[in-house]
């Protein structure tokens, strides 16, 4: 007799198996500071991926609940498939743990998210033979703190009047700081660039040491040194300035040239592709004062007075001017009281004496001793066609004029 | 340059409350166990109130020195 069979096949229902990722010790996403500081930093704080599987069977053979034992061929590639670099833990930045678990020790930089794959499987042990393939992906990113609120501060006042009378030193050293909100950019990190307003242009533009014969050291720095016997009035600009990129691995770009200005003068621009800038003005301020003349020998001419002395005074805020003469330039002239009488140099400087007989000995009409007092400019370079007079040292050659 | 970005040497009971103490890095300190955590870490728990239970705030580099960063 024959043998027949048949075979009542074995159909199990379909399973549902979700693969989700815990994530443990951080977040996918870190800050990065404008200094290059990452929060959290992933070298000290890793971030740890755990694969999860959750599995529920509606026939009820295998127990609903957390599969991930049961994962096998786990494998993490650093990409948006399987195709991507694939990560053996070896490498600095990963270590690979049980059942998928991956600690990720990189940091990411805001312009270059990681995109990391995962893959695993899970065999159906109801039938030992159906494999489901899970995968699972994700970006990690970081986000740039935009903190940047740059301010240039200086040691001196907007308008810095300096006082010819002054005895201590013309000599001012100006020192800038460059904040970022309310912390001071550390002097590795910031460019100084000063400029002068030029009075021909009307624009900023390079101190040149040739001409800006004021200019004593400090270009390039943060402390710009100046003395001001030789300012009229200036004025001058801090660019602060830093060099900041979000990519740490492109190369600072080269400072810019200097450009030439159309009366020969330098601009060269401010280094740095943030800045910020502040301007003063630093100028001769002779301040309030009071000129008179005295004589002081023969005011009253009689017939045995030989010479009359006349000696200018200029008081101020703080009392009678020593040696005006080093301030003013002092002219003595003699005159009469009549209208249109013509003037008479006799002399210049703090005092004059004149001859008395070649003063009146009319007493209707006596002679009338004045001085006429200006104020002395700044030290300027004494030039001829354009070209500063030197002395025997090489050394330009200046004086100070009467101001108009 | 900017504001400081800090760590934190934490007891080891805040770590175990935050269950991080597996994906911490650990240092003995004066003799207790000392886990390393960010700011971000103590977000839950609060930074003041880990202060007030032992933390440390330290900076960055001090943190890489004291913890043996790789």
């Amino acid at each position: 007799m024959p043998i027949v069979y048949d075979t009542a096949q074995v159909v199990y229902s379909a399973l549902s198996v979700s693969l989700s990722m815990d994530v443990l010790g951080g977040s996918m996403t870190q800050r990065r500071s404008m200094g290059g500081t990452f929060d959290p930093d992933r070298a000290l704080f890793p971030l740890q991926l755990r694969p999860k599987l959750w599995v529920s069977d509606p026939d009820g053979i295998i127990p609903e609940g957390d599969q991930t034992n049961a994962l096998v061929e786990c494998k993490w590639y650093i990409g948006t498939d399987d195709t991507g670099t694939r990560i053996y833990g070896t490498e600095d930045d990963y270590d690979l743990g049980a059942y998928g678990e991956i600690t990720i020790y990189a940091n990411v930089l805001p312009t270059s998210p990681l995109d990391l794959f995962f893959t695993c499987s899970y065999i159906d042990p109801r039938n030992q033979a159906n494999v489901i393939v899970k995968t699972w992906r994700v970006t990690l990113t970081s986000s740039q703190s935009a903190e940047i609120a740059l301010s240039v501060t200086l040691d001196t006042a907007d308008k810095d009047a300096f006082s010819p009378f002054k005895t201590t030193s013309s000599k001012r050293t100006i020192t800038a700081q460059l904040h970022n909100g309310g912390d001071d950019v550390d002097d590795s990190d910031a460019y100084y660039s000063w400029y002068v307003l030029d009075k021909e242009l009307k624009r900023y533009r390079d101190i040149d040491p040739e001409t800006d014969l004021w200019y004593i050291s400090g270009i390039g720095t943060k402390a710009l040194t100046i003395d001001r016997a030789y300012v009229g009035s200036e004025r001058l600009m801090c660019v602060g300035g830093i060099l900041y990129s979000e990519d740490p691995t492109v190369p600072a770009p080269p400072p810019a040239p200097a450009t030439t200005l159309s009366n020969g003068k330098k601009y060269t621009p401010p280094y740095g592709n943030y800045t910020a800038r502040k301007m003063f003005k630093t100028f001769r301020f002779y301040g309030q004062y009071g000129e008179d003349v005295k004589l002081t020998k023969g005011k009253i001419i009689k017939a045995d007075t030989s010479v009359v002395k006349a000696e200018a005074k200029v008081t101020n805020t703080r009392g009678n001017v020593a040696n005006p003469s080093k301030y003013f330039d002092i002219r003595h002239f003699t005159t009469h009281k009549y209208a249109g009488a013509a003037q008479v140099t006799v002399g210049y400087g703090n005092e004059v004496t004149v001859n008395a007989n070649e003063c009146s000995r009319n007493p209707q009409d006596p002679t009338v001793f004045g001085c006429e007092i200006r104020r002395l400019s700044e030290f300027r370079g004494i030039t001829i066609n354009g070209a500063y007079l030197l002395d025997s040292n090489g050394k330009k050659i200046c004086a100070q004029v009467p101001d108009e | 340059m900017e504001a400081l970005i800090y760590a934190y040497a934490v007891p080891e009971a805040i770590a175990q409350a935050l269950k991080l103490a597996p994906l911490r890095r650990k240092a003995q300190i004066n003799g207790a166990t000392y886990y390393l955590l960010s700011s971000q870490d103590l977000q839950a728990y609060g930074i003041d109130r880990a202060i007030e239970n032992g933390a440390v705030r330290m900076g960055l580099d001090e943190a890489r020195q004291m913890f043996n960063h790789k």
